[in-house]
């Protein structure tokens, strides 16, 4: 018995074969080449054939690596905070129980509610720098990252704009509040973890939340709860500590917030 | 370069990303494929082993480990397929074919109902669930539904068993069926098996044509036009009436692409092989009724559904009511099999309820023919109308996380869709719109003219012109993949 044959497949089948392999070929070179092909000013995406060969170890941005960002060690700052509060429409309720540890601890605030902000829009302008240099604040609280929970290719698209959100906030202390999470994102918190370290990325993602109708946003006691959690973490777990005694009361008070549109910057 | 891991990754199983038609991964292996098929196909020795080879290998690449859960399926259903068939007393037989029953049910029940029935017995008993970490292995339903067929069938001496291990295990994980069906009967595909393969140059064109086809409705319509589902699907009350309205067909484009695509894709890949698997969607959203709808939906399952489930509970056979009883069962046993989840049962419901409507509408309201023939196009315009925004509503119920979330939607659509929305829709979401368009009039092309496109493609069409069509859909493809939708966009402000 044979276990080869002779007997070929017809032409058509071998065209097929020869034109698949071509295909692989051509994308291989093309990738490897690392050659933009642009039809007007679309740029044509690449196999990212060259990447499964030699993966690429995202380099940290020279400027935020640069910066080296002081912390209080195991001692507590219990000194007065002005806290910039910043980001996107998850920080609506947050800022109001912000406002009541304010109250609490002698602390003072301003708020920017970007809607449907994402590091993608504050990484491509300097709308933060603008608000660090406004409003002067001692402590940078960032809210960003639920606009962006299904990315594709996270890494690679965002990685970059994370890295320039940081560079923003310059030797200033902050921390990073991570995405309520209403579903498993595609790598945003990763990526923050990456670029700003556990002592200043808060992982919002492992709370649970009552959340509105929309089934994203949490609710407001929920998020008072949310910001009760960030509060212990910024006295005892952030590379600046602060102190954050919890307030006795809740005033419901709307501290003062400035609002952009939801457009984006480009 | 670091070759070895160059090499663990290529042939290592990963959860997050298993190798399916669509991955570069499969492209590189399937090259290597059809290279060594060439010269194997010919001798059925070394076809078989060489193929079965491969779908073990495609198996494990797609589901790991899991694929010893296939292989017993697989052992046990051969030996018992035998045992039935030698077994001269009706008792050994109905025994052979219960513990076959038992073992496939088993093992489907184990890995996809387990949670489900717990944690309905803990709700029934008042104490919290903590779901079991139980892996679902891909394509489990398939290929459990293809084995009971093929024991049913030799039960039912319709059939009668295969003594060549070989040529079962070939029929049960020839790889392009196996982790997404069709689901092939023995009946059709065994037969194949047995002849010589003769590959014919106008099937060989036209597998390819039908791999195209699944590719530009799998990797550009379907997973480009899912990225806005699930934004919209994932929050509903976030957004307007009419973004969840636009969600809500997208799911219907979704669902139709994803599915068929996948199975253009593993039909072509047959016929490059000179393996014919049947056909399995034949233009589902032109159905004039729901009955219509279900032949051309998923027709392999469907036509299970009717053949083992349908036909054996009685089918037509004792009364209209019973009939349709026995439809509304068929159909809520066919939406548990596509998940673990009361949605899906309430889905399978309100098909097998629309299907009994169907039935006695056209026994008891409409028996005939409308013989005028302006008044047979209204009364088809509406019929097509009915059943395909019948069919949409319920993808809601399929597609939405848990019944809250698909009231949510559809309590935005009903409270108000505003028109407004069309022009800044067009302006933000351009791409899914145009996809959207482009993926319905490829749907509504007639019936009558699919195969003379076909033909087209494969007498007329020089292949240069088709290399040229394949290198840029593979482009389309790299284009669409690394698109992302932008959330939240506030139409309010």
């Amino acid at each position: 018995m044979k276990f080869f044959d002779s007997q070929k497949p017809p032409r058509d089948y071998f065209q097929y074969v020869w034109l698949l392999l071509g295909v692989l070929v051509l994308f291989t070179v093309l990738s490897f080449s690392n050659v933009k092909i642009r039809i007007g000013s679309y740029e044509l995406k690449d196999s990212g054939i060259r990447k499964f060969f030699l993966p690429e170890v995202l380099p940290l941005a020279q400027e935020a690596d640069s910066i080296v960002q002081e912390g209080t060690g195991d001692k507590v700052d219990s000194s007065a905070q002005k806290f910039l509060l910043i980001g996107d429409s998850m920080l609506e309720f947050l800022r109001i129980r912000l406002g009541d540890y304010c109250r609490k601890n002698g602390h003072s605030m301003n708020a920017v509610i970007w809607y449907s902000s994402s590091s993608l829009w504050y990484g491509q302008c300097d709308t933060l720098k603008h608000f660090i240099n406004k409003h002067k604040p001692t402590y940078v609280l960032l809210v960003l990252g639920a606009n962006e929970l299904f990315i594709k290719d996270i890494t690679t698209e965002r990685a970059e704009y994370v890295r320039n959100i940081i560079a923003q906030m310059d030797t200033l202390p902050f921390v990073w509040i991570g995405p309520p999470n209403w579903k498993d994102d595609t790598g945003i918190n990763d990526l923050i973890l990456r670029y700003a370290g556990k002592d200043r990325y808060f992982p919002s993602k492992n709370l649970s939340y009552e959340r509105t109708k929309d089934g994203a946003h949490p609710k407001r006691e929920s998020a008072y709860k949310w910001m009760d959690s960030v509060a212990v973490y910024l006295q005892t777990e952030a590379r600046y500590k602060i102190l954050m005694t919890p307030p006795d009361t809740f005033l419901n008070k709307v501290p003062p917030t400035e609002i952009l549109q939801p457009n984006a910057p480009f | 370069m670091n070759w070895s891991n160059i090499i663990h990754d290529l042939f290592s199983y990963e959860v997050s990303s298993p190798m399916l038609f669509n991955s570069g991964q499969f492209l590189f292996f399937f090259i290597l494929f059809l290279i060594a098929y060439a010269f194997l196909y010919h001798n059925k020795l070394s076809r078989t082993l060489f193929v079965l080879g491969f779908s073990f290998f495609f198996y494990y690449m797609a589901s790991g480990w899991y694929l010893l859960v296939l292989l017993i399926t697989l052992g046990a259903d051969y030996a018992l397929a035998l045992a039935i068939h030698k077994a001269k007393q009706q008792k050994y037989r109905v025994f052979w074919l219960v513990l076959s029953l038992c073992t496939s049910l088993g093992l489907l029940a184990y890995f996809k109902y387990t949670n489900f029935f717990a944690e309905n017995c803990a709700f029934l008993c008042g104490y919290a669930f903590d779901p079991y970490d139980i892996f679902l292995p891909i394509g489990i339903s398939f290929y459990t539904f293809q084995t009971l067929s093929y024991i049913i069938d030799v039960y039912k001496r319709e059939l009668e068993p295969t003594h060549n291990f070989l040529d079962y295990a070939f029929y049960m994980c020839f790889f392009p069926h196996l982790v997404a069906g069709p689901i092939v009967r023995a009946k059709f595909f065994l037969p194949q098996l047995k002849n010589k393969i003769i590959m014919n140059p106008a099937e060989i064109q036209r597998g390819f044509f039908l791999i195209m086809q699944g590719l530009f409705k799998k990797a550009v319509l379907a997973d480009y036009v899912a990225q806005y589902n699930d934004l919209i699907f994932a929050a509903p009350g976030t957004y307007s009436g009419f973004e969840n309205l636009m969600a809500m067909y997208g799911y219907t484009l979704q669902i139709y692409c994803d599915f068929s695509g996948y199975s253009d894709m593993a039909i072509g890949i047959g016929l490059l092989m000179g393996f014919d698997l049947g056909i399995n969607f034949n233009k589902p959203y032109q159905a004039l009724s729901l009955t219509d709808f279900w032949r051309r939906w998923h027709i392999s399952l469907s036509a299970w559904l009717r053949d083992y489930l349908y036909i054996s509970l009685g089918g037509n056979r004792k009364g209209k009511v019973r009939q349709y009883v026995n439809l509304f069962i068929t159909m809520l046993l066919g939406g548990l099999w596509h998940g673990p989840s009361w949605k899906f049962v309430f889905w399978g419901g309100m098909h097998g309820l629309g299907l009994a409507v169907h039935k006695a509408w056209k026994k008891y309201v409409m028996p005939g023919e409308i013989e005028s023939k302006w008044g047979s196009k209204v009364y088809n315009f509406f019929a097509w109308f009915i059943t395909f925004h019948f069919v949409v509503f319920l993808w809601v119920f399929f597609r939405a996380d848990d019944f809250g979330t698909a009231w949510t939607m559809i309590t935005q659509i009903t409270s108000g869709i505003d028109m407004a929305y069309l022009e800044p829709f067009w302006k933000v979401r351009y791409l899914f719109v145009i996809l959207m368009l482009v993926g319905f009039a490829i749907h509504a092309i007639p019936s009558r003219l699919y195969p003379q496109m076909e033909a087209l493609y494969v007498k007329k069409v020089p292949f240069v012109l088709k290399a040229i069509a394949f290198v840029l859909l593979i482009q389309l493809c790299l284009q669409f993949r690394s698109e992302s939708v932008q959330p939240f966009i506030y139409f309010q402000f």
